[in-house]
């Protein structure tokens, strides 16, 4: 049944009253409590340590979100305070004598006793003047009942933070060096398989090269003009011979005064030229001096007196001129058709020739070779214009292949590039990470000794008992009246029956209710006087 | 319409006139003046009363029980004395005399209040009250007063023991008791017995003529009170604070529809515990 609507501020007073011993029941045991709390929880001393957070500029991010950094922190946080971490700093510091020799409890407990948070500040946005809060830091606190091991914890843990960031940043460093490091090899071996396959192409396509093509053009142009120049001699050449030819029919019919005139006009015109020692000039200087003495000559001389003449006029025209000197070159083709006369049998010149004809004859010998010789050269010409035409229509696809391992070798080239200077960077920055001029956060304050206990609040203890206490016995209170079926007053009275009492009988103070007071007394007082020393010691071993 | 509402439109037509028309005294029982009587009339009144057996009372119980012979609290002490002259007042504009003290449920304070009430109006010189438990199935009275006694309601109404022979004089004045000491079974059946309606003419007939209390068992427990209901003028509900309950209430108040209620006292409260110091 639920109280009356319209309840006083006197009738929750009357409740109250009515309800002492609920609100005793309560109050008294949770003030007690937070007597015995306030009075016996030991000090407690914070030492902490302030880091500012620095920009990062390395891996090109001015500044991180808030969500980020918070997340960063964290994860840095459950990493130093883990088990591993912290096991050599209890080991070394020993910060819970009572827990010495358990490493893991010493270890959870100096856990519960770090704190770890942020610190932010309320700033103004650029843009629209808005307010907002961000990280701008965090900072690392121990709790400790000794405010000397407050500050020694905190300074180790300040250190393994340090130390633990920068090792972060160096494990993904290092991370991207190696990386690096790796492409650049692998794009190095790739450098290399495509410029030894542009070597094999270049090897199986040399002269159908693009780059030969210019060249090829050029030869090939040459070849041309070299081929005319040789039909063109070559053709020369077949009318010298067939001048010599004639000149040679008309000296086998006889020698005449005119013969010994042009011969001697001959001599005349190329002793200006040559020395008289010159085989020209000797083979002249016979004729001459057998049409003067009036005879033909009978000569009668073998194939290879004249070979080892011309062999001796050849050394001695080799003592004076190179190889293709053009006499030298005659007297070679004259030597070679008198070794070709010789093998095939013969073995005398024609003894009834005279010096002219013979000359002719030689003359006209050459000319064959002459011509012979050129002939195989235009020959070779051809073959030659044969070959760059060729080349020269292969070209187009030779360059596509060449082309397409030219690209690959370029972007490869390039990427290489690419991945050395990154390679280079990522080492500077592993470099820059171990100076420690890299850091993500600064260190603005170190931890100190604490001078003054850091809690616990005890005054703070104190009236949150009592209000706790109040309020629920307040609501115990408010509960027990609601609960509560009982008439409650002359009002209930009257609401129920419609008539207003005769008298209001107080609860008599007698002899009984006396002793049962006092017993209650009593029960409080015992339980104030047993109890909080109870709770004292039972909260000194606990927060021990 | 409140108990005493009913309560007054049944005494309307109880103490009506001829013509029907009601006295003028019960519109307004509170300014009934009592008679006054001088120490000669008192003394006359007080020879005129019959020598009753004495019965000790015991002090130590008393003072246990709350008896207000015993409890120096001058609250409880004032609230009686409204208590009495409340009922007295009403009691007397009505020309009733006999009164049945009640509640709904049991240890709501009945059988205290009857006594304090009875003693309370024992304490006027113009009034000559007599107790009766007739708490059948528990009497009390004579536990709360540590009375001493020999023969009680309960060999009377088994035919033991007379009229005379149980109704006692505790040594106070205007005071006379009919204590109970064993509990009987089919108590209804008793009340209703021709013995019971005997002791009730009994009593009336007494000179001077006694204010009757009779200390009678809860109304909701028992059929009891609704049997003797018609040997009362009036009842006098007790409420204890804390202990009735307001649904009990209300059924209690359907039965007392039916009968003449004078007034409810509230007991145990804590409601004004310093109004009544003054």
């Amino acid at each position: 049944m639920q109280p009356e609507v319209g309840m006083t501020v006197a009738d929750y007073v009357g409740a109250v009253r009515r309800r002492r011993l609920v609100v005793w029941g309560i109050v008294s045991p949770i003030v007690l409590i937070g007597v015995a709390l306030a009075v016996g929880l030991p000090d407690v001393y914070r030492s902490a340590a302030r880091f500012r957070l620095v920009s990062s500029g390395i891996d090109g991010v001015v500044q991180r979100r808030d969500e980020l950094i918070d997340q960063y922190i964290r994860g840095l946080s459950d990493k130093v305070l883990s088990p591993e971490i912290l096991r050599p700093v209890v080991r070394e510091v020993n910060p819970y004598s009572d827990l010495e020799g358990q490493e893991d409890l010493a270890i959870a407990k100096l856990q519960s006793h770090v704190i770890v948070d942020m610190t932010r500040q309320t700033v103004l946005e650029p843009g629209g003047g808005r307010e907002r809060t961000i990280n701008t830091g965090f900072f690392v606190a121990v709790d400790h009942r000794s405010s000397e091991m407050a500050a020694e914890l905190a300074r180790r843990l300040t250190a393994l933070f340090v130390e633990h960031g920068r090792a972060d940043l160096l494990a993904a460093a290092t991370n991207r060096v190696e990386f690096f490091t790796a492409e650049t090899e692998r794009l190095s071996k790739q450098i290399s398989d495509l410029e030894r396959q542009m070597a094999d192409f270049k090897s199986a396509n040399f002269g159908r090269l693009p780059e030969t093509v210019q060249a090829n053009v050029m030869t090939r142009g040459r070849a041309e003009q070299e081929l005319e120049g040789v039909e063109r001699e070559v053709r020369t050449l077949q009318q010298n011979r067939v001048f010599i030819a004639q000149q040679l029919r008309q000296a086998q019919a006889g020698p005449t005064a005119g013969n010994l005139q042009a011969l001697e006009a001959e001599y005349a015109e190329k002793a200006a030229v040559y020395a008289e020692t010159h085989p020209d000039m000797l083979a002249l200087r016979r004729q001459i001096d057998l049409l003067r003495t009036g005879g033909g000559v009978v000569a009668e001389s073998s194939l290879q007196a004249e070979l080892e003449a011309q062999q001796a006029a050849l050394v001695e025209a080799r003592q004076r001129y190179s190889d293709d000197h053009p006499d030298v070159r005659r007297m070679i083709r004259n030597i070679e058709s008198l070794q070709v006369r010789i093998a095939s049998g013969e073995t005398t010149l024609a003894t009834t020739d005279t010096l002219a004809t013979t000359q002719l004859r030689t003359q006209l010998n050459a000319i064959n070779t002459q011509i012979a010789g050129l002939q195989s050269r235009a020959a070779q010409l051809r073959v030659r214009l044969a070959q760059l035409d060729t080349q020269l229509g292969a070209t187009p696809e030779v360059e596509r292949g060449f082309q397409s391992i030219s690209r690959g070798l370029d972007t490869a080239r390039e990427q290489f590039n690419q991945m050395i200077n990154k390679k280079m960077d990522a080492e500077v920055e592993v470099a820059a990470i171990n100076s420690g001029s890299v850091d993500r956060f600064a260190l603005v304050a170190s931890a100190g000794v604490p001078l003054e206990p850091a809690g616990p609040k005890r005054l703070g203890i104190l009236v949150v008992s009592v209000v706790a206490s109040l309020t629920l016995a307040f609501a115990a209170v408010v509960a027990a009246e609601l609960f509560d079926s009982g008439v409650r007053g002359s009002r209930d009275v009257r609401n129920a029956l419609g008539v207003t009492p005769l008298s209001v009988i107080p609860e008599i103070r007698n002899s009984v209710f006396r002793v049962r007071r006092k017993k209650r007394l009593m029960a409080f007082a015992g339980a104030v006087v047993l109890g909080i020393p109870t709770l004292f010691l039972a909260v000194r071993m606990v927060a021990a | 319409m409140s108990l005493i509402e009913s309560a007054l439109q049944k005494a309307k037509k109880l103490t009506g006139n001829a013509s029907g028309e009601p006295p003028a005294t019960h519109l307004r029982p509170a300014h009934v003046r009592l008679p006054e009587r001088d120490a000669a009339t008192l003394a006359a009144e007080a020879a005129q009363a019959r020598v009753l057996p004495t019965a000790s009372v015991g002090q130590r119980a008393m003072e246990e029980a709350g008896v207000i012979l015993a409890v120096e609290d001058e609250a409880v002490q004032n609230a009686y004395r409204i208590l009495r002259t409340r009922v007295q007042q009403r009691m007397q504009a009505q020309g009733w005399h006999s009164i049945g003290v009640t509640a709904a449920g049991a240890g709501e304070g009945k059988t205290l209040t009857s006594i304090n009430l009875a003693l309370a109006l024992a304490r006027d010189a113009n009034t000559w009250v007599c107790l009766v438990d007739l708490d059948l199935t528990r009497p009390k009275m004579a536990a709360y007063l540590g009375l001493k006694f020999g023969k009680g309601l309960s060999d009377y109404l088994a035919g033991q023991a007379s009229v005379e022979e149980i109704v006692y004089n505790p040594g106070i004045e205007r005071l006379a008791l009919v204590p109970n000491a064993q509990p009987l079974l089919h108590s209804s059946e008793l009340i209703a017995a021709p013995r019971m309606q005997l002791l009730c003419n009994w009593l009336a007939a007494e000179v001077p003529r006694r204010i009757v209390v009779f200390d009678l068992p809860p109304v909701l427990m028992t059929d009891d009170v609704m049997k003797f209901a018609p040997n009362l003028d009036c009842t006098l509900f007790v409420v204890s604070e804390g202990v009735t309950a307001r649904d009990v209430l209300q059924r209690a108040k359907e039965v007392l529809d039916e009968m003449n209620v004078l007034g409810v006292v509230l007991n145990r409260s804590t409601e004004i515990e310093k109004s009544y110091y003054y």
